[in-house]
C-alpha cells in the first residue's frame, strides 16, 4: 500500500531523471569506465558460446562492477515472448541470461529478478524457453509479468505519440536495468532488438500497434534507459519474425553486442543482421531524441573474435 | 458385524479418495496433478464412460462395464463408493446430522426415475446430451467444483501472492481470475442447491428420483448376486435400519429391502441390534411396486420421443445467431464457436460432452468457456473456445488429456498442432491499417503457423490468411487491437480438418556474414 503510493509519486521523478540523463552523452555518463584499452562504448563479440562471449564483453568493460554496485537490485529483461524451444531463436538464449545473473551476483547484487510480459502464455514461455530453469539455476528470481497491478502509470514527457505508459514496478524500482534482447526479424518493426524488447516491460502496449509502432517505441526509449543492453545474436531469426515458423528461419551467427548505449547496441545489431540502422525508423527516431548514438564511427568499439 | 464396519471404512476411504482426486484436478492451477490419476478416478464415472462407449470406444470406455459388472454382483456400490456426488451427499447428510437428529423412514418407490432414465437413454441414443448435461451426477459435482471451489483456490493463491510481493518475493504468481458466466453459474448453483437440499432433507433422494445412473443401476442391482436383506426370523421390528437408511429402502415391517434403491452404504448392517439385516447371496426379494406402470410407460415414451427430436432436426435447425455482412464496419465478429482440439468438431463434441468442465479447469490459457445455451441450443453448459481473453496455445494439449466422456479425444501435441478447429476470417474494414492508416501486424506476429501473413502493396501491410495452414487457434483474434470490433476472428469448423503443416522454406543459414560489418 505504502510502497504503491511511493511508486506512484516517484515514477514521474524517475521519468524526469531518465530524461535528464538522456541529454548527457553516453561517453560522459560512463566516463569512469576503464579497461585495458581505455574507454569502451560498445563491445562486439563473435565465435563463442553465449556465456563465454559475455565473459569477454565484461572483460572489455572492466567487469560487471562498472554497472552493478554491491547491494543493488538488478532487473534483467530478456525476450521470453514465445512458447518455443531454444533452437527456434524466438527467445533470448538461456545460457546468456544465466551468465549475466552470475556476473551480477559476483559484483555483489542484492537480488537479480528476471521477467517478461510475454506474448504466449507466460507459464509456458518461461518453461519452454529454458529461461526459468536457467534463472533458478543461476540464483536469480523469476517474476511474473502478466499481472496488471504490477504496472504503474508513467508520463512520457518527450513522447510524440506516446504520452503515458504503464511500466512494470520492478523496472521502476530497480537500481540496475539490463535489457537482453534477441536479434530477430520482425514483421511490423522490421527488426526487433533492444528498444523494441522494452515493449515487454509495458502493460498497455496493444495501443502502440494502433498508434504507430515505431514512434511509440522511440517515445518509450526516453522513459527508462537500460543501464546495459546485451543483444543475443547467437542464433538469429531471419524471417517470419518475431515468432518464426521453423528452424529453417534461423541462422547460427554466434555473436553478441554489449553496450550501455541502447541506440548504439541496436545500430550495431542491425548491421550484424544486414540492415542499415537508419532504415529502422525507431532507431533513427531514438537517436534524434538524444537517447543514444546511431553512428558507430564515433564510438569506441571493442571487437573480439573467439 | 465387524466385517461390515470394515467395509464402511473402505467405502469412506475409496469415495473420499476419488472425490478428492476429481476436486484436486479441478482446482489444480499449475497442472501439478498427473492426468493419468485424473483419468483413473474418472474411468469409473458411469455416464461419461457410457457416452464414450457409444460415441468413441477405446479403453477408457470400459469403466461403465466394470461398474455394471460390480452392480450385478454387489448392487449399487457405484453410488456409495465411486460417485463423487454420492460422496458429497453423504458429507452433506453427516454434516446435517451434527446439527439435527436426522431420521429417515421407508418410502414407497416412485417411478419418476424410470421415466427420467428412459428420457436420458433415448436422448443419448439420438445424440442429444441436454438431459445428461443436467442430470449426470459426476458432471454436476465436477462443474460445481470448477465454478465454485476453483475461484476460491485462485483467491487463496492470489492472497498468498500479494503477501509475497509485499515482502519482495515474486515466487508465487497471481492467477488470473476466471469465472463462468452468470447464467452458467446460476444454473450450476441452483442444481447444487437442489442436490444439497434433497440430501439434507431426504438423504439419497436425488439418486432415486432424478439420477439416471441410479435408475439404471437399480435395474441391475435388483438381480445382483449379493444383496442386503432382512431376516424375518431375527427381526425385532425396532425400525433402526429404516431410520438410518439414506435411500429409504428398508421396509422392516414387511421384512423387505428394495434393492433397486439401495445405494450400498452398508449403514444398516451395523445398526441392527438383532443381526437381522444381512448381506449375502440367494435372497428372494418380495415384489416391490417399483416397476413402471402404464402411465409411467407413457411418460417414458413421451420423454423418449422428446430426446429423439434432435435427430430429426439436426444442427441446421438451430443456427448460431450470426450475421455475415460485408458492410463497414462489420459489427459482429463472433463466429461459430470452435469446439476444443481433439473433439473432431462441433458435431461430435455436442453429442458426447456431459458438461463436467474438467477441460475448462485444465486449459492453462482459459479459453475453454462454458455457455448456458451452447452449440445453437444443443447443449446445456457445454464449453467451447472463446478468444476474447486468450487463445489456444499451439504447444498445448492439456484439454485432450482429461475428458472422461470422449467428447475430447486424446491427441499428441504434434498431432494437435495440425488440427484445424476453425479458420481465421479477416474483416478489412475493421482493420487499424485501414481505419488508422498505420502499420500494425499484431495478428501475423502472434500466428504460430505462419498462416496469417502480411502482404504489402506499397503502404502498410494487410494480413492474408492461408486457410490450408490456419488451425483456428485464435492468436490473431486475441492480438488484434481493432476496437470495438475485431478485424480478424475465428469461425469454428463443424468438423475439424487436418491443416497443412507450416511452410518451412529454405534454410537461411547462408544469408549471414562471418565478420563484423562495422
Amino acid at each position: 500500500m505504502e510502497r504503491r503510493d511511493f511508486l506512484k509519486h516517484s515514477v514521474t521523478m524517475t521519468a524526469a531523471a531518465a530524461a535528464a540523463l538522456n541529454g548527457i552523452p553516453v561517453s560522459k555518463a560512463f566516463a569512469q569506465a576503464p579497461s585495458a584499452s581505455g574507454k569502451v562504448d560498445l563491445a562486439a563479440i563473435q565465435g563463442g558460446e553465449p556465456g563465454i562471449m559475455f565473459d569477454k564483453a565484461m572483460e572489455a568493460f572492466g567487469g560487471m562492477k562498472q554497472f552493478v554496485k554491491p547491494n543493488q537490485k538488478v532487473v534483467i529483461k530478456p525476450n521470453i515472448g514465445w512458447d518455443t524451444p531454444v533452437e527456434r531463436a524466438a527467445n533470448t538464449h538461456p545460457e546468456l541470461v544465466s551468465r549475466i545473473i552470475k556476473h551480477c551476483l559476483d559484483a555483489g547484487a542484492k537480488e537479480v529478478v528476471v521477467f517478461d510480459h510475454t506474448c504466449d502464455r507466460w507459464k509456458r514461455t518461461y518453461e519452454s524457453s529454458g529461461i526459468e530453469a536457467a534463472v533458478k539455476g543461476a540464483g536469480g528470481m523469476m517474476a511474473p509479468g502478466h499481472v496488471d497491478r504490477h504496472y504503474a502509470p508513467v508520463d512520457v514527457p518527450q513522447g510524440v505519440k506516446l504520452k503515458k505508459a504503464q511500466v512494470h514496478e520492478l523496472v521502476l524500482e530497480a537500481d540496475v536495468f539490463i535489457n537482453v534482447p534477441v536479434l530477430k526479424h520482425h514483421g511490423g518493426a522490421g527488426l526487433t532488438i533492444g528498444l523494441k524488447n522494452n515493449m515487454g516491460i509495458v502493460w498497455d502496449r496493444g495501443d502502440w500497434h494502433r498508434n504507430g509502432l515505431h514512434q511509440c517505441i522511440a517515445d518509450f526509449s526516453t522513459v527508462r534507459k537500460p543501464d546495459l543492453t546485451v543483444v543475443d545474436a547467437y542464433r538469429m531469426l531471419m524471417r517470419n519474425g518475431p515468432r518464426g515458423v521453423s528452424e529453417n528461419d534461423t541462422a547460427l551467427r554466434k555473436a553478441q553486442i554489449v553496450s550501455p548505449d541502447p541506440v548504439a547496441a541496436d545500430a550495431a545489431a542491425a548491421k550484424l543482421f544486414g540492415t542499415d540502422p537508419a532504415q529502422v525508423s525507431y532507431i533513427r527516431m531514438a537517436q534524434e531524441k538524444g537517447v543514444g548514438v546511431m553512428d558507430l564511427s564515433t564510438l569506441a568499439i571493442q571487437r573480439i573474435r573467439i | 458385524m465387524k466385517t461390515a464396519r470394515l467395509f464402511i471404512g473402505l467405502r469412506i476411504v475409496i469415495s473420499t479418495a476419488i472425490t478428492l482426486v476429481i476436486l484436486l484436478a479441478l482446482v489444480d492451477l499449475w497442472a501439478l496433478v498427473p492426468p493419468a490419476i485424473v483419468r483413473f478416478a474418472t474411468w469409473f464415472q458411469f455416464l461419461p464412460s457410457l457416452v464414450r462407449a457409444i460415441t468413441a470406444f477405446g479403453v477408457l470406455a470400459t469403466g461403465f462395464l466394470f461398474v455394471l459388472g460390480l452392480t450385478l454382483v454387489f448392487g449399487r456400490v457405484y453410488c456409495s463408493f465411486l460417485c463423487p456426488l454420492g460422496a458429497f451427499m453423504d458429507w452433506t447428510i453427516s454434516l446435517r446430522k451434527k446439527f439435527h437428529k436426522q431420521k429417515f423412514a421407508y418410502k414407497k418407490p416412485e417411478i419418476l426415475r424410470y421415466i427420467i432414465l428412459a428420457g436420458v437413454g433415448a436422448s443419448l441414443l439420438s445424440g442429444s446430451m441436454i438431459l445428461a448435461n443436467l442430470l449426470d451426477p459426476y458432471s454436476i459435482f465436477a462443474r460445481s467444483g470448477q465454478a465454485i471451489v476453483r475461484p476460491l483456490v485462485i483467491g487463496l493463491n492470489n492472497v498468498l501472492a500479494h503477501a509475497g510481493e509485499a515482502m519482495g518475493y515474486y515466487g508465487i504468481a497471481p492467477y488470473p481470475w476466471r469465472f463462468v458466466s452468470l447464467p452458467v453459474f446460476a444454473m450450476i448453483a441452483a442444481w447444487l442447491a437442489l442436490v444439497i437440499w434433497m440430501a439434507a432433507r431426504h438423504g439419497r433422494l436425488y439418486c432415486n428420483t432424478l439420477c439416471p445412473v441410479g435408475g439404471l443401476l437399480g435395474i441391475f442391482s435388483k438381480i445382483s448376486v449379493f444383496k442386503i436383506s432382512i431376516s424375518p426370523d431375527n427381526c425385532i421390528q425396532c425400525g433402526a435400519c429404516a431410520r438410518v437408511c439414506k435411500a429409504s429402502c428398508m421396509d422392516h415391517e414387511q421384512s423387505n429391502v428394495d434393492t433397486s434403491r439401495c445405494v450400498m452404504c452398508l449403514d444398516c448392517l451395523t445398526i441392527c441390534p438383532a443381526e437381522a439385516v444381512v448381506f449375502g447371496g440367494r435372497v428372494v426379494e418380495k415384489k416391490n411396486i417399483s416397476a413402471p406402470g402404464r402411465r409411467g410407460f407413457l411418460a417414458m415414451a413421451a420423454l423418449f420421443l422428446l430426446g429423439m427430436l434432435k435427430r430429426a432436426t439436426g444442427d441446421e435447425a438451430f443456427p448460431d445467431l450470426r450475421q455475415n455482412p460485408v458492410l463497414a464496419p462489420q459489427r459482429s465478429t463472433q463466429g461459430l464457436t470452435p469446439a476444443p482440439p481433439g473433439s473432431l468438431g462441433r458435431e461430435h463434441f455436442m453429442s458426447a460432452c456431459t458438461a463436467c468442465h474438467l477441460c475448462v479447469a485444465a486449459c492453462p490459457s482459459q479459453v475453454i468457456v462454458p455457455k448456458l445455451i451452447a452449440y445453437g441450443g444443443q447443449g446445456l453448459m457445454m464449453p467451447g473456445l472463446a478468444y476474447d481473453k486468450g487463445f489456444c496455445n499451439y504447444n498445448c494439449n492439456a484439454c485432450t488429456r482429461v475428458c472422461p466422456a470422449g467428447a475430447i479425444l486424446p491427441v499428441g501435441v504434434e498431432e494437435k498442432k495440425r488440427i484445424q478447429m476453425g479458420q481465421a476470417k479477416f474483416v478489412k474494414q475493421n482493420c487499424v491499417v485501414v481505419t488508422q492508416k498505420t502499420e500494425c501486424v499484431a495478428c501475423a506476429e502472434h500466428c504460430p503457423t505462419g498462416a496469417v501473413k502480411i502482404v504489402r502493396d506499397g503502404g502498410p501491410g494487410l494480413p492474408q490468411v492461408d486457410t490450408e495452414v490456419c488451425i483456428g487457434c485464435g492468436a490473431c483474434e486475441f492480438a488484434c487491437p481493432a476496437k470495438p470490433f475485431k478485424a480478424i476472428y475465428v469461425e469454428g469448423n463443424h468438423t475439424h480438418r487436418r491443416a497443412l503443416p507450416p511452410k518451412k522454406g529454405e534454410s537461411v543459414q547462408t544469408r549471414v556474414g562471418d565478420d563484423f560489418p562495422f
